[in-house]
């Protein structure tokens, strides 16, 4: 049996039981054999459909309290109650949205190329339980840990792009079909940022396997690492389609985008695999930038892991309640001729740094995080300062004019502000 | 990993399904009507040689292939399929049957040429401590003559040590790339710049006509 399996101790601890005499059971000390000689393959298979069906509905649950989270504080921050009616603090309002879009009413449309649109939820929500299956979740607690887990995340999360062109076409609408394209490109171009900011981590941690990372991380990489942290908080942001960048429903502009006309139990996947999302984003930031499960001793690893993984969340969250949608050119904009230019700097800081000290210790990891921090303060306000319109001058307020729109028969002889466009 | 399990019916049964998903899926490619159904079929074909590569423990390649063509090729495809005006009639694109089928002749030449002149010795075939230990990567290096580092194999028990050479490939990669590799890795990149540039002509060149 492959050690990488047995160093889980999820995994050991029912394989074992089950096949206690196998050779690398029986060196770890566990001596019962409930299965006979030569079935470590049934084995096998049995623990890793327990160990599936254990992250999947553990990730299924994490979306319903998340949900129900995410509208009580939004409730708080945009001054209201959010939900309360049923149940204490309005806990069971998730559950039973959950259940009326069980029970409702599942409607194809005729323009449908109804193969496709139903191939399309299924291929949004797979990704992202792909990702789940990388993530160590505490000591020993993982589902696999393959040695190129960052490229395997940015692999599998590249898929979503095509379930949004397949549920965009083939719901047969041009609304749709809008929201496909846009979100594509957004999609596209976010993918390379991502990618770019965690090559600073890879070459710190000497590894691509997140279990190594999170070992490698004596000081966690937020304090090494601050610009790819930057970077790939805002570009998680968008490839989970989070408020500021929320081009693909855009609830306001396109009705609701690319699943205009999902109904029931697939538009519940949609959303399904939208919040399952950035659970997973802000995972994959605690693990590569927050020192993963790591901690102090009385508080068990996983416990770590899920408290570091709520206060990102809430972060996120804070993000999205406080900003509004940027425009189609201002997001692309920030990718190509921010994100990008943000991650190449971070990239050949770390490289230099790298080169001047090939083995860190505590001491040389605190000079290069001071150096990176210096080098994030000049680069983030070089960069802003280079997006920054020219032709923008604030509007100066007027003291005759109320200070909100006020509808009018005639057209206003001037226009105030002309947009933030920078081409 | 252990010999007992890679023969293990486990992994027979997934490689098994991995090029059922495979062939079935390129079957769908060539025999549907439907172009944006083909282009899904294709990925679905794509996620199967992943597959397959992952079973054999390549991993990397495996990524790559998923990063690549399923997440780029694909969408690619997929959107250049749908700026195609006549979709009903874009099942007929292929106008010379008689070169597609030569082309397609001279391919599956040529793929079954390299099947045959390849050697797939298993590494249970292979009897030599030495050769099974570099494969493996339970091997350590016993010394340098002439540049080349003679190795010889571990014998302490390996149940705990992940495997080296076959295991963890993707590390060796990059050295190579900018050692041994590096000519035909910089003419890539100039292949690649050329095509780029080459897509932004086109494109521009449209825009000015439409422009006139």
């Amino acid at each position: 049996m492959n050690s990488t399996f047995l160093d889980n101790s999820l995994f050991r601890n029912i394989y074992c039981y089950l096949a206690g005499g196998s050779d690398g059971c029986a060196s770890r000390g566990y001596d019962t054999a409930i299965l006979p000689a030569g079935f470590e393959w049934l084995a096998f298979a049995i623990t890793a459909f327990i160990i599936i069906n254990i992250v999947i509905n553990a990730g299924l649950g994490a979306v319903i309290v998340y949900i129900w989270g995410e509208r009580r504080i939004l409730g708080r921050i945009q001054n209201r109650t959010g939900p309360n009616r049923w149940g204490p603090f309005g806990m069971f309002t998730s559950v039973a949205d959950a259940i009326k879009t069980l029970f409702k009413e599942d409607i194809v449309p005729d323009e449908a190329d109804r193969w496709l649109f139903n191939l399309a939820p299924i291929l949004m929500v797979f990704p992202v339980l792909m990702v789940l299956a990388v993530i160590p979740f505490g000591v020993g607690t993982f589902v696999v840990d393959i040695n190129v887990g960052i490229l395997f995340v940015i692999a599998v999360t590249s898929v979503s792009g095509i379930s949004v062109v397949l549920a965009s076409w083939a719901s047969g609408n041009r609304i749709s079909i809008f929201a496909g394209m846009r979100s594509v490109a957004m999609l596209i171009s976010y993918e390379i940022p991502m990618a770019l900011s965690l090559i600073g981590v890879l070459m710190l941690a000497g590894s691509m396997s997140l279990g190594a990372i999170v070992e490698a991380q004596d000081l966690p990489f937020i304090l090494v690492q601050p610009l790819g942290l930057f970077v790939f908080l805002i570009a998680a942001q968008a490839e989970t389609s989070r408020t500021p960048f929320d081009l693909i429903e855009a609830e306001s502009e396109l009705a609701a985008g690319y699943l205009n006309d999902y109904s029931s139990m697939k538009f519940g996947i949609f959303f399904l695999a939208e919040f399952l999302a950035t659970i997973v984003a802000s995972m994959l930031i605690v693990t590569l930038f927050l020192g993963g499960w790591r901690g102090w001793d009385p508080i068990p690893s996983q416990v770590w892991f899920a408290g570091k993984t709520v206060l990102v969340l809430l972060f996120i969250m804070w993000m999205r309640f406080s900003w509004p949608r940027l425009r189609v050119d201002q997001i692309l904009v920030l990718a190509w001729k921010g994100l990008f230019e943000l991650t190449l700097i971070n990239i050949f800081v770390t490289a230099i740094l790298i080169a001047i000290w090939p083995d860190p210790g505590m001491t040389e990891l605190l000079i290069m995080s001071v150096i990176n921090w210096i080098v994030f303060f000049i680069s983030v306000w070089l960069v802003s300062k280079l997006l920054r319109p020219s032709d923008y001058s604030a509007p100066t307020p007027q003291p005759n004019r109320p200070a909100y729109p006020v509808a009018t028969d005639e057209l206003p002889d001037e226009v105030a502000y002309t947009g933030g466009a920078t081409r | 990993m252990n010999a007992a399990f890679d023969s293990g019916p486990i992994a027979t049964l997934a490689f098994y399904l991995a090029s059922a998903l495979t062939i079935a899926s390129a079957l769908i490619v060539v025999t549907q009507r439907d172009l944006v159904r083909a282009v899904v079929a294709l990925a679905m074909s794509f996620v199967g040689v992943a597959a397959i590569y992952f079973i054999l423990n390549a991993e990397f390649i495996g990524v790559v292939q998923l990063l690549v063509y399923v997440g780029a090729i694909s969408i690619l495809i997929a959107f250049a399929v749908m700026f195609i005006g006549d979709l009903a009639n874009a099942g007929t694109l292929s106008q010379s049957r008689l070169i597609s089928a030569v082309a397609a002749i001279l391919l599956l030449a040529t793929v079954i040429f390299v099947a045959y002149n390849t050697d797939w010795t298993d590494i249970k075939d292979v009897t030599d401590a030495d050769a099974v230990a570099g494969l493996t990567g339970r091997y350590e290096v016993a010394g340098t003559s002439d540049d080349k580092n003679v190795i010889s194999a571990v014998n302490s028990d390996v149940e705990d040590s992940r495997g080296g050479a076959l295991v963890d490939g993707s590390s060796h990669i990059g050295p190579a790339l900018i050692s041994d590799f590096v000519l035909p890795f910089e003419t890539l990149g100039l292949l690649l710049i050329a095509a780029l540039i080459g897509a932004l002509l086109v494109i521009r060149g449209r825009q000015k006509d439409d422009a006139a």
